[in-house]
């Protein structure tokens, strides 16, 4: 099965760093960044569910992150003079 | 403007999401307050709910700002002169468990002692690089082959040292008159081996019903020498798992209650013998929950005596308070080869045990001097750069980041490489399963499970210690 994820375009490198991540916590699948899109194929039926929801949440995860990269550089920065 | 310090998240459940920020300040939450924090659009009681708990700041340098870098300051623990060595007295020992991690060398070989000079030289370099305090632990092959050697050096820290703790590990299977009368002193402590009922020991280690019995009886005598002072390891193999309860009566026995679960450690011998050993393997995982779970249900019959997993205590501590840095094992930075060291049999330096276990089986040199000529300060600052979990790029995004550590050299020892994908490795998953653990007890409403965890963290009665924000608005 393929596990079909849209992204907005200035989500493109988050999903790429989404994608590079998936690609190793689920090394059996295909993981590629179209660019609306972050697609998944050869899902077995059984991890469907759970492959969705990992790639949600690791889609949130990276674009998060490098949203918020710039403060914990400021904040580290702060902390060591 | 409200900033939030930045937060990691993880899916406990369809509901429950556990966030956590990089000074450790820990709460659950739900699908919805992750979509309205990363989507920009924190309602009124989200804002309120994190600037009260010093989880976000309404201005540059406010209070929250400074709070949040002291706690995160206190995570950063700078490195530390010698306060803990491993000295290696002998290589040889008296028994040959098929899980030796440190290829002991035969009984009655020859050049596996310290010599006279390397003794003196470990006493130097011990004045040389230690602080105000000392723990020493010997270990071996069997360190009380050689009882003069660790007389002298017990001698010689408690002049130089203000204090100090010696811990002998032995294998018990002699309790000899000097090593009697060395237990007599609060400050020594003695560290052994029961790996459960006795048909498990035998099978394990002794191989011989006999001196099974005859260990029993010296652990017996060595508890009632020093109360308080003996603490035994069980050494489990994944392929043949005792039964829980089986484990704790095996320790009940002699009074013990605090049990550290390891699995067979993937070094030395037990590279060809254990191969399982390799990875954190979910029959492992199922033991050491039946385990934790057969203690709190021990722990609800008894107001006095406590079953505890040493390291689920320790991940706990990590995950709600700061300074609980002092295990190796489970600390970012992990300043290898400063607080810490190893001096083998024959005057190497390692930064941990696990490295002078990779330099015996001729994996890797990890070695960062020789007492005689001091430390390589180039070969210890090469170790350094994978000991900050904050800069690994896997557990920049992890939410018990400020709680785990890091210990490249397992990750060596089991991937041949210092830099796998961190999740990848079986410390990751490790760690991931136990603090997974620690913080489902935590959230428990279970009476027995918080009961339990009230006396592990040495507190006097249940406590919700992770906090739970739901916008009802």
């Amino acid at each position: 099965m393929r596990i079909d994820l849209p992204i907005q375009p200035k989500q493109f490198q988050a999903a790429q760093d989404a994608a590079d991540r998936l690609s190793v916590i689920f090394p059996e699948l295909s993981i590629v960044v179209e660019p609306a899109r972050l697609l998944l194929s050869n899902v077995p039926d059984s991890m469907v569910d759970e492959a969705r929801q990992v790639a949600k949440d690791q889609l949130i995860r990276s674009r998060y992150a490098s949203e918020t990269a710039d403060l914990r550089v400021a904040l580290y920065r702060r902390l060591l003079g | 403007m409200t900033e939030v310090f930045p937060l990691r998240f993880r899916r406990k459940s369809a509901d429950d999401i556990l966030f956590a920020n990089e000074a450790g300040q820990t709460f659950l939450s739900d699908q919805g307050f992750l979509e309205r924090l990363t989507s920009h659009a924190l309602s009124k009681s989200d804002r309120d709910f994190l600037v009260s708990r010093g989880l976000a700041s309404e201005s540059a340098n406010d209070l929250n700002e400074t709070a949040f870098l002291g706690r995160l300051a206190r995570r950063q623990r700078p490195p530390r002169k010698l306060s803990y060595v491993i000295l290696v007295p002998t290589l040889r020992c008296d028994l040959s468990c098929s899980y030796c991690q440190v290829s002991r060398a035969a009984l009655n070989a020859k050049g596996f002692d310290w010599t006279p000079d390397r003794l003196a030289q470990v006493l130097a370099f011990l004045d040389r690089e230690g602080g105000e305090t000392i723990q020493v632990e010997f270990q071996g092959g069997e360190p009380t082959l050689r009882m003069d050697l660790i007389l002298d050096v017990v001698s010689y820290c408690r002049t130089r040292f203000k204090e100090c703790r010696f811990v002998i590990c032995s294998n018990l299977s002699k309790l000899e008159p000097e090593l009697i009368e060395l237990l007599k002193s609060e400050d020594v402590h003695l560290s052994t081996s029961l790996d459960g009922p006795p048909a498990v020991h035998t099978r394990q280690r002794t191989l011989q019903p006999d001196l099974t019995d005859r260990f029993y009886a010296n652990l017996e005598q060595a508890t009632a020498l020093a109360p308080g002072r003996v603490a035994a390891l069980p050494t489990l193999d994944t392929e043949q798992l005792p039964d829980p309860s089986d484990l704790l009566d095996a320790f009940a026995a002699f009074g013990m209650r605090s049990i550290y679960l390891r699995q067979v450690v993937y070094h030395g011998f037990a590279r060809k013998r254990h191969p399982g050993s390799r990875d954190y393997i979910l029959e492992w995982q199922h033991f050491y929950n039946n385990v934790v779970e057969e203690m709190i249900r021990r722990n609800a019959q008894s107001d006095t005596a406590t079953f505890d997993e040493f390291y689920l205590t320790l991940a706990l501590r990590r995950l709600l308070k700061t300074g609980e840095d002092g295990h190796l094992d489970l600390r970012s930075p992990n300043w290898l080869g400063h607080d810490h060291m190893v001096i083998d049999y024959d005057g190497m330096l390692y930064p941990t045990d696990e490295a002078r276990m990779l330099a015996r089986t001729g994996q890797i040199d990890l070695s960062i001097g020789h007492v005689a000529g001091g430390i390589d300060t180039h070969a210890r600052r090469a170790l350094q750069d994978r000991a900050f979990n904050a800069l690994d790029p896997w557990c920049s995004q992890c939410v018990y980041q400020a709680a785990c550590g890091s210990d490249p050299i397992d990750d060596i020892a089991r991937t041949g490489r210092a830099d796998p994908p961190r999740i990848e490795t079986a410390f990751c998953r490790r760690h991931m399963h136990i603090f997974d653990l620690a913080t489902e007890l935590l959230c428990s409403d279970r009476p027995e499970v918080q009961a339990s965890v009230a006396k592990w963290l040495g507190m006097p009665g249940s406590v919700k210690l992770i906090e739970t924000h739901h916008d009802r608005s």
